[in-house]
C-alpha cells in the first residue's frame, strides 16, 4: 500500500475541518477526506459502510468537545461496531484540549493510537502518513 | 421415947404426918432402938460379960442419946436437903418416901408420889423405865451407885436432867433404895451450847481459805484448819500427837535448812511467844518448781483460860501479788505514755487544779517542765483562757458527768502568735457519785487548723470555679440521684424544662422524655468505662433553638463505681458557626467544581479559537491568491468573535456571581427596547418577529442590569435555536408586573429542546447543538441570575414546537428585609 485512500474528519467548528482539510491537501495525505461535524453522522457512515470495506475510512481524525456525543462517546459507540470496521480503522484524537484527564482517557483507549494536539502541523501529518503506511505494509506482508 | 408410938407405925408403910416430923430422924431413931433391943438380947443370953455389957450398956445409951441426936440431925438434913431425895422400893422403885427438893423437882407432891403403884407412876416419872430397872439390879450386886445421869419427867412432861446417887439401905428391916437426884438440866444447857459454839468455831475456822494454826505457849499445835492441814502440815500439824512442847526453831533450822522463811517463821513465832513484839506480820514466798506462792502471814497472841494461845493465819496472796505487779507493771506502761504522749494530758481536782501535767502540756503551752507549768498555772481555765462563761459551762459539764468532747481555744504566748488548742475533757466520779476529778487532753491544732483553712479556701476557690464556669455541671450517684450542681446546670434545666432541680431527684425527671432512652443508653456505655458526648438539639421554653454538647463521666473513689458527673455546654453559638462553615463549604465546593469545569472549558473553548487561528494561520502562509486568504482572514475573524463572545459570557458570569444586588424601579419597556438593539447583528434577527407585552402598571424593583442579562441570553438563545424551516419564526416576551413580584414569559416556535436535555440545559457548558455557535454558558448564566435576583425559571418545550421560559422574580424593594428573611430560612432549613 502506497497510499492512505480515506481519511475522516469529525470536529464540530467547520473552520477547523476547513484548517485539516487544506493540510492535508497540501501534504498529499489522503487519496479523499471526508469531514463530518458531528459524532452520530460520524457513527453513521460508519454503520452504513460497514460491509463495504471500500467506503471505510482508513484514519479517523476524532475531535473530543463536540456537543450532544463528545469524541469518548463516539469511541464507547465505535467498540460496539463489528470487527470489520474496528480492524479497518486506525482513530487518532485531534483537539485543542490541553486537560490531562482527557489526554489520560484518550491514552488508555485501545481504538485510540495517538493523541494530536491542534493546531496540526505539515510535518505531523507526514509523520503520521509513514507510521500508517509501514503498519499497513508489516500487516500485509504477515497477510 | 414411947414405944407405943413407934409401934403404931405401920411396919412397911412409912406414914408421913403433917406434925413434922422427918423421915431421917425417925429411921435413925427406929435404928437405934433396933440395935439396943438386940444388944439387951446378948446380955441376957451370956450373963459372963454382963458386966461388960453394962458397961456397954452404959456407953450404948450414951451412943442412943448420941444416935438419936444424929437421927433427929438426919431427919432434918434429909427434910430440909437442897437435894432431892427419895426412898425407892428396892424391888420395883415405888417411891417409899421423898423430901421437898424431890417435890420441888418433880412437880408432885409427897402424897401422891408415895400413894402412887411403882409401875403406873414412878416407871413414867423416869424417862428412861429400862434404866431405873438396870439401877435396880446393879444395886444388887453393889449396893451403891454415884453420879448416874438420870433424866426425870416432870408434872409437865419436861425432861429434867439429874445426876443420880443410889444406896441400898436397911430400914425397917427391908432393904430399901436411898436416891439422892441433883438437878443439872441448866448446867446440861450450858454445856451443849458450849459444844456447840467450839464445834461452831471449828467449822468455821475449816472452812475460812486461810490457813489457820493455834500454838500454846510452848509453840505445842492446838489446832490446825483444813487448809493449814492441806499446804502446811510440813511445818506442824494438830495432828502430829509427837510434837509437843517442840523448839519450832530448832526443828526448822534441822530440818529445812534451805527454807528461809521457816526460820523466819520460827523467829516471829518465838518473837510473838516471848512478847518481844506485838502481832507479827509479814510476807514470804515459797518456790515450788517454777512456781512461786506468795503467802502473807498474822502470828498474834490471845489468852485463852489464863493461858496464851498463838494464831497464826497465812493467806495464800500469790494472785494478788501478781495483780499488784502487773498493776504496777501497767502503771509504768501508762506512765510512760503519759510522759511521752504527743497530746498534753492532764489530771485535776474538781475546782480544776492541776494535780499532774505530762512534758507535752507544758511544751504545748510554751512552759520547759511539767514541774514550770504547775509553778505558772495552777488551774485549767487560766491555762485555756477561758471566759467566764467557757468557764461556767466547763464547770457544768463536769459537775453534771458530762464529756467534753473537744473545745477550740486560742492562748497567746507570745504577743502575735497565737496558737490553738483542742481540750477534751472528762469528768471522775466515785461510785457514790461524787466528781473526784478531772482528767482530759490538750492538742495543738494551730497546724491543723491551718491546713483546715487552706482546705477551705482550695474548696471555696474550686466552688467558684465550678460555680462560674460556662459548663454546666451536674453530679450523680449510681442510682442517678442528683448530688450536686452548679448554678449554670440551674440556669439551663430551668430555661429549657421551667423546673428547679432539687437534691436526692432522680435526673430522668428534669430530661425531655424524648431523650430519655438515648440517655439511659448513654449511661450504660458508661457503666462499661467509656465517656461519653453527644450533642442535642433543644428547644428552650422561650422558643429558642439550642444546641447542648452533653459529656457523661462516670468516676469513681477508692471503693469504686461511685456516680456519674453530666456536663453540658451551650454549643448553639458554635453550632451556628458550624453550619455557616458547613454552607461556606458547600459553596466553596460548587464554586471548585464550576472552577474546575471552568479550567476545562477554557482548555478547549478558550483554546479552541486559538487553535483554528493558528491553523489559519499556517496554511494561510502557503496561500497566494488574495480571495483564498480572504476568506481566512474573515475565518480568523470569526475565531475571534468567538472567543470575545466567550469572554463576555464569562465577564456577565463574574458580574452575576461577584456584584451586589442592586435594587432600583426596573423600566421593562426601556429594558426591552436595549436588548433587541444588541442583537440586531445576530444572524437570522432580521427574519424573526419579536412581539412584546408589558404590563407594567405596578411599579417594580430589582437589578435591571442583571435582568437585562437574562433577558439578552433568552432572546439570544431564541434567536439562535429559531426553526429555520418555519416561514415565521417569532418570539414572544410577556412581562407582567404585580405587587411585590414580576413575571417574565419568553416563548418561541424555534427547534425546541428535546425532553432528555431539558434538565441538561441550566448546566455549565452544555450545549445541545453542534451547528449552533456558542460556549454553553448562556442558560448557566441565566439561572445563576434569577437564583441571584430570589426568582425561579421554568422550561416547557417540545422538539419541533418551540420553547417557552417563565420566570418570577419578586420585588426587592425592601431588599434588606428580604436579605433577613432569606438568611432565616437558610439557618432553619439546614438545623433541621
Amino acid at each position: 500500500m502506497n497510499s492512505i485512500k480515506k481519511a475522516l474528519l469529525v470536529d464540530d467548528t467547520e473552520i477547523d475541518l476547513y484548517i485539516t482539510r487544506c493540510l492535508m491537501e497540501a501534504g498529499g495525505f489522503a487519496d479523499e477526506i471526508l469531514t463530518r461535524t458531528s459524532a452520530m453522522e460520524a457513527l453513521a457512515y460508519l454503520r452504513i459502510n460497514a460491509d463495504n470495506p471500500e467506503q471505510l475510512p482508513d484514519v479517523i481524525f476524532l475531535d473530543i468537545r463536540m456537543p450532544v456525543m463528545d469524541g469518548f462517546g463516539f469511541l464507547e459507540q465505535f467498540e460496539l461496531l463489528s470487527e470489520s470496521i474496528r480492524n479497518h480503522c486506525t482513530i487518532y484524537m485531534l483537539s485543542s484540549s490541553l486537560d490531562y484527564e482527557d489526554l489520560a482517557r484518550a491514552h488508555c483507549n485501545p481504538f485510540v493510537s495517538a493523541f494530536l494536539n491542534k493546531p496540526l502541523y505539515p510535518e505531523t501529518l507526514l509523520n503520521l502518513k509513514c507510521q500508517l503506511l509501514q503498519r499497513s505494509s508489516l500487516n500485509n506482508n504477515k497477510q | 421415947m414411947p414405944t407405943s408410938y413407934l409401934n403404931k407405925m405401920h411396919p412397911i408403910q412409912i406414914t408421913y404426918g403433917t406434925n413434922g416430923i422427918s423421915l431421917p430422924l425417925f429411921v435413925s431413931l427406929l435404928l437405934i432402938v433396933i440395935t439396943l433391943l438386940y444388944i439387951l438380947h446378948v446380955i441376957r443370953k451370956k450373963n459372963k460379960v454382963i458386966e461388960l455389957l453394962q458397961e456397954e450398956a452404959n456407953t450404948n445409951e450414951n451412943e442412943l442419946n448420941n444416935l438419936q441426936s444424929t437421927a433427929t440431925r438426919y431427919q432434918n438434913s434429909f427434910i430440909n436437903s437442897p437435894a432431892a431425895m427419895a426412898v425407892l422400893q428396892l424391888t420395883d422403885g415405888k417411891i417409899l418416901d421423898c423430901n421437898t427438893s424431890f417435890e420441888i423437882l418433880t412437880g408432885f407432891s409427897k402424897s401422891t408420889l408415895v400413894s402412887s403403884p411403882a409401875s403406873a407412876f414412878n416407871k413414867g416419872m423416869f424417862h428412861s423405865a429400862d434404866q431405873l430397872n438396870e439401877i435396880l439390879l446393879q444395886l444388887k450386886d453393889k449396893h451403891k451407885l454415884y453420879n448416874i445421869e438420870v433424866t426425870l419427867n416432870n408434872i409437865n412432861g419436861d425432861k429434867c436432867i439429874t445426876l443420880g446417887s443410889f444406896e441400898v439401905i436397911y430400914i425397917d428391916n427391908k432393904f430399901t433404895c436411898f436416891a439422892t437426884f441433883i438437878d443439872i438440866t441448866a448446867w446440861k444447857k450450858t454445856e451443849q451450847a458450849l459444844i456447840d459454839s467450839e464445834n461452831f468455831a471449828y467449822a468455821a475456822l475449816d472452812s475460812l481459805s486461810s490457813q489457820i494454826a493455834i500454838l500454846d505457849e510452848s509453840s505445842y499445835p492446838i489446832y490446825t484448819n483444813t487448809f493449814w492441814n492441806e499446804n502446811f502440815a510440813e511445818l506442824f500439824s494438830s495432828k502430829m500427837k509427837s510434837e509437843t512442847g517442840i523448839d519450832l526453831l530448832t526443828k526448822f533450822k534441822n530440818n529445812y535448812s534451805n527454807a528461809e522463811y521457816f526460820i523466819q517463821f520460827a523467829e516471829a513465832i518465838n518473837s510473838v511467844i516471848s512478847g518481844t513484839s506485838g502481832d507479827s506480820l509479814f510476807e514470804f514466798s515459797v518456790a515450788n518448781n517454777d512456781t512461786t506462792h506468795w503467802y502473807a502471814c498474822r502470828i498474834s497472841r490471845f489468852t485463852q483460860s489464863e493461858y496464851l494461845r498463838i494464831i497464826i493465819s497465812i493467806d495464800n496472796i500469790t494472785v494478788l501479788r501478781k495483780a499488784e505487779l502487773e498493776k504496777i507493771q501497767s502503771e509504768i506502761r501508762y506512765q510512760a505514755i503519759f510522759e511521752n504522749a504527743l497530746e498534753g494530758i492532764f489530771q485535776c481536782d474538781p475546782q480544776g487544779n492541776f494535780l499532774t501535767v505530762n512534758q507535752a502540756l507544758a511544751t504545748i503551752s510554751g512552759y520547759a517542765s511539767p514541774a514550770e507549768l504547775l509553778m505558772q498555772q495552777k488551774d485549767l481555765s487560766t491555762l485555756m483562757g477561758f471566759n467566764s462563761y467557757q468557764d461556767s459551762a466547763f464547770h457544768s459539764f463536769m459537775q453534771t458527768n458530762r464529756s467534753i468532747k473537744g473545745i477550740e481555744c486560742n492562748i497567746s504566748q507570745k504577743p502575735g502568735e497565737t496558737k490553738q488548742l483542742m481540750l477534751k475533757a472528762h469528768p471522775v466520779f466515785s461510785n457514790s457519785g461524787e466528781l473526784l476529778r478531772i482528767e482530759g487532753t490538750v492538742e495543738d491544732i494551730t497546724e491543723r487548723k491551718k491546713a483546715e483553712l487552706a482546705l477551705e479556701n482550695s474548696e471555696y476557690m474550686l466552688r467558684t470555679i465550678f460555680e462560674n464556669t460556662k459548663q454546666a455541671f451536674i453530679l450523680l450517684d449510681k442510682e442517678l440521684n442528683i448530688l450536686n450542681w452548679n448554678h449554670k446546670a440551674q440556669e439551663e434545666i430551668v430555661s429549657v424544662t421551667g423546673l428547679h432541680i432539687r437534691e436526692n431527684t432522680s435526673i430522668t425527671e428534669y430530661i425531655p422524655r424524648r431523650y430519655i432512652s438515648d440517655f439511659k443508653d448513654m449511661i450504660a456505655e458508661v457503666f462499661e468505662g467509656k465517656h461519653l458526648t453527644k450533642q442535642i438539639k433543644v428547644r428552650s421554653l422561650n422558643g429558642d433553638l439550642r444546641w447542648f454538647e452533653i459529656t457523661l463521666v462516670s468516676y469513681q473513689n477508692d471503693i469504686g463505681m461511685e456516680g456519674f458527673i453530666l456536663s453540658s455546654t451551650d454549643i448553639t453559638m458554635a453550632k451556628a458557626s458550624e453550619e455557616r462553615i458547613n454552607n461556606q463549604v458547600g459553596m466553596l465546593q460548587k464554586t471548585n467544581h464550576e472552577l474546575d469545569k471552568f479550567v476545562y472549558s477554557v482548555s478547549h473553548d478558550l483554546r479552541a479559537p486559538l487553535t483554528s487561528i493558528l491553523g489559519l494561520i499556517n496554511i494561510a502562509m502557503y496561500e497566494t491568491s488574495k480571495p483564498v486568504l480572504e476568506k481566512h482572514l474573515n475565518m480568523i475573524s470569526s475565531c475571534v468573535n468567538r472567543l470575545d463572545g466567550f469572554i463576555q459570557d464569562i465577564l456577565n458570569y463574574s458580574r452575576n456571581s461577584r456584584q451586589e444586588i442592586n435594587s432600583e424601579p426596573v423600566n421593562f419597556r426601556q429594558l426591552l427596547a436595549e436588548t433587541r438593539s444588541d442583537l440586531k447583528h445576530m444572524n437570522g434577527e432580521n427574519r424573526i418577529r419579536i412581539k412584546g407585552e408589558i404590563n407594567d402598571f405596578t411599579p417594580f424593583h430589582s437589578d435591571a442590569l442583571r435582568i437585562s442579562i437574562i433577558l439578552n441570553n433568552l432572546l439570544a438563545n431564541a434567536i439562535k435555536y429559531s426553526d429555520p424551516e418555519k416561514a415565521d419564526s417569532y418570539i414572544e416576551v410577556t412581562i407582567n408586573t404585580e405587587p411585590s413580584r414580576c413575571t417574565i414569559n419568553i416563548s418561541d416556535n424555534g427547534i425546541g429542546i428535546d425532553a432528555e436535555h431539558q434538565n441538561k440545559v441550566f448546566e455549565m457548558f452544555y450545549r445541545v447543538s453542534h451547528s449552533i455557535p456558542g460556549a454553553g454558558l448562556g442558560l448557566y448564566i441565566v439561572k445563576e441570575t434569577v437564583a441571584k435576583l430570589h426568582g425561579t425559571i421554568k422550561l416547557q418545550s417540545k422538539v419541533g414546537r418551540g420553547s417557552a421560559f417563565v420566570i418570577t422574580l419578586p420585588d426587592l424593594s425592601d431588599l434588606n428585609t428580604k436579605k433577613r428573611i432569606s438568611n432565616e430560612f437558610n439557618q432553619e432549613s439546614t438545623s433541621r
